[in-house]
């Protein structure tokens, strides 16, 4: 029976571990710069859930890996005297990186452009948007960050506005040929998450 | 007081915080409804939103598009190794040995400390006694002209 449940949990870490570790890894490349480090906080990560009890978890073990994660990067940052750069102003102004004309070929791509973009924002901005980007709903987010659901509410919205306001994201804006709004399947995407959220 | 009419006031900001959830999936269907109301009668947040939407779709397929780190075999021998208990584990708090060696040096000292206190309380009285029966053993020798047996309180048969 104990036999059972230990195969039980030990194909859920498995699983769990296929599911999420590349997700995760981004995240922690993302939150500290380099892949080795995030490779340690990963691993760090999927220790503790060896260590978790599914039941306890299992309903939200997304939320639960990307928030020990985050906190185990906050851990490193802060011993490499890095943490000011997590807690960042979001007023940060954004480079201007329009002088360089073989960087503006390059960025012709809207997607490309703002992607990029994403990387130079404010820490706590850039954060909630990739979690956002990982299938996390603000309440998770909020689970995930620590943040109230109204703070997060209001760092993704500035977040947002300063990908938009963006001079060149401006530049690209105007270029696309007229109704060129959404297209199908991110506005897909975006509606089966809404619908989710509401269940 | 005048308000400069450049300055977002609180309800644009407001809206324009909906607006930004709402282009993320994250409004509920009340809020969406009331944000449809506000959006039928201004052009400009018409505009933001649609703005919006083109860039967060341009962001949600460059996310995609993304390839994922590689997965790594060296995690996935620590996590085999772990679930098969050859690991102990470093990440879980364990008290420092010194730390304990401290404490039960400690418990050890005090029931000390108090055997002794004991022992010292005891002592006094039961030497007090001692004494007192060795004098009078001696007294009773001496009245009894010495090498005669003596009993317990003197009384000579």
């Amino acid at each position: 029976m104990s036999a059972n449940r230990d195969g039980d949990s030990r194909s859920w870490v498995l699983a769990t571990v296929d599911e999420f570790e590349g997700r995760l890894t981004r995240y922690a490349i993302r939150l500290l710069g380099d892949e080795h480090s995030a490779r340690d906080v990963v691993q760090h990560t999927f220790l503790r859930l060896c260590d978790a009890v599914p039941d306890e978890i299992q309903n939200h073990v997304g939320p639960w890996l990307f928030r020990v994660c985050r906190n185990r990067s906050l851990d490193v940052l802060r011993k490499n005297g890095r943490v000011e750069s997590l807690g960042g102003s979001e007023s940060e102004q954004l480079p201007a990186r329009e002088s360089d004309p073989a960087v503006i070929a390059e960025q012709q791509d809207l997607g490309r452009w703002v992607y990029q973009l994403l990387g130079e924002l404010a820490t706590s901005q850039r954060e909630v948007i990739e979690l956002w980007l990982n299938d996390f709903s603000y309440q998770q987010i909020s689970q995930i960050t620590g943040r109230t659901e109204g703070h997060v509410r209001v760092i993704a919205h500035r977040g947002l506005s300063r990908l938009r306001e963006h001079p060149r994201t401006r530049q690209l804006l105007d270029d696309l040929p007229p109704g060129s709004t959404a297209k199908p399947v991110a506005s897909a995407r975006r509606l089966s998450r809404h619908s989710s959220m509401c269940e | 007081m005048h308000q400069n009419d450049d300055q977002p006031t609180d309800t644009d900001r407001d809206r324009a915080i909906r607006l930004s959830a709402d282009v993320l999936g994250q409004l509920d269907d009340e809020q969406r409804r009331l944000l449809e109301v506000d959006l039928q009668s201004n052009a400009t947040m018409r505009k933001q939103r649609e703005d919006l939407l083109v860039v967060v779709d341009a962001l949600s397929h460059q996310h995609a598009a993304e390839s994922l780190p590689t997965p790594s075999l060296e995690l996935r021998e620590a996590i085999q190794a772990r679930l098969e208990g050859e690991v102990c584990l470093p990440d879980k708090p364990v008290k420092p040995t010194s730390e304990r060696t401290r404490w039960s040096r400690r418990r050890v000292v005090v029931t000390l400390a108090i055997i002794a206190s004991l022992l010292a309380i005891l002592a006094v009285p039961i030497g007090q006694a001692w004494r007192t029966r060795e004098t009078a053993n001696e007294d009773l020798a001496i009245m009894g002209g010495g090498g005669a047996p003596a009993t317990l309180g003197g009384v000579k048969r």
